[in-house]
């Protein structure tokens, strides 16, 4: 087993998936509806967040391609913890895109055990 | 144009980079209830594994996808002609999906007559083509 300090942001993923898997569905929802309001620019998201890291071009051309990504494979990423952290978690734009839905998600039910899981995995110092 | 320009303009490989991308080309194509893994590795490419059937599986629930995998494999050679090829195989647990670039291909010479009986013309050419420059 890897030490804590040797996980991917896939792997973190990963483990996420399998500790709490209705809150990930959940999550696949929300990164699915987030990408396809970016998309669609419906100005239901705010990307106010995600625009620190791409500029606006960068982030519609990945909100069209994690929207496709939902779309098609909704039900594996649902069953498949692997699948769901390897598509959209080790690609760096896509990861960096991903985790930021799963920051954005964990404000809407902060006071969550899926919540603190959160804060453990992707908002230390390294992955702020 | 020196032969690695050359290759590099005719054809792309299967990284450690894009091999997700071209898996998902891939699996877009097929039913994904019995899809289990993946795998990567730089000289062989993606194997790609449907199961669920147990050591009780009848021949016929596992030759269902077969069938399906075969007819996705033809879709996906016929979308990346000279560049990436799908072969899918009957196995005694899983059935398998070989992804592949020319020059993984080019190293494993069983895979030769496949070529010959699943692809097109054009996918042979490129397969002689590219297996000329690695040898």
């Amino acid at each position: 087993m890897k030490r804590f300090d040797q996980l991917t942001i896939a792997d973190k993923a990963q483990q996420l998936h399998e500790w709490f898997p209705n809150e990930t569905k959940e999550l696949i929802a929300f990164i699915q509806g987030t990408a396809k309001n970016i998309a669609n620019d419906t100005g239901k998201a705010d990307p106010e967040a995600l625009l620190h890291l791409f500029s606006s071009k960068q982030l519609k051309l990945l909100a069209v391609e994690a929207g496709k990504l939902t779309d098609t494979f909704y039900d594996l990423m649902v069953n498949n913890s692997k699948f769901f952290a390897e598509q959209l978690f080790s690609e760096n734009n896509l990861a960096n895109f991903s985790v930021d839905c799963i920051k954005q998600f964990v404000r809407i039910r902060p006071d969550s055990t899926f919540a603190e899981a959160v804060q453990l995995f992707f908002m230390t110092d390294k992955n702020k | 144009m020196n032969t690695t320009q050359n290759i590099n303009a005719i054809t792309e490989f299967l990284t450690e980079d894009n091999y997700r991308r071209i898996e998902r080309e891939f699996l877009k194509h097929t039913q994904l209830e019995n899809y289990q893994d993946d795998q990567f590795d730089a000289d062989k490419g993606v194997t790609l594994e449907w199961g669920k059937y147990g050591y009780s599986a009848t021949e016929e629930e596992q030759q269902e996808d077969i069938e399906m995998l075969n007819e996705a494999t033809v879709k996906f050679n016929n979308e990346f002609i000279g560049k990436f090829i799908a072969f899918a195989e009957e196995e005694d647990k899983y059935n398998c999906v070989y992804l592949m670039d020319m020059k993984q291909l080019s190293q494993h010479y069983q895979y030769k007559d496949d070529v010959e009986y699943y692809t097109s013309a054009a996918h042979k050419k490129a397969f002689e083509l590219i297996q000329q420059n690695f040898r």
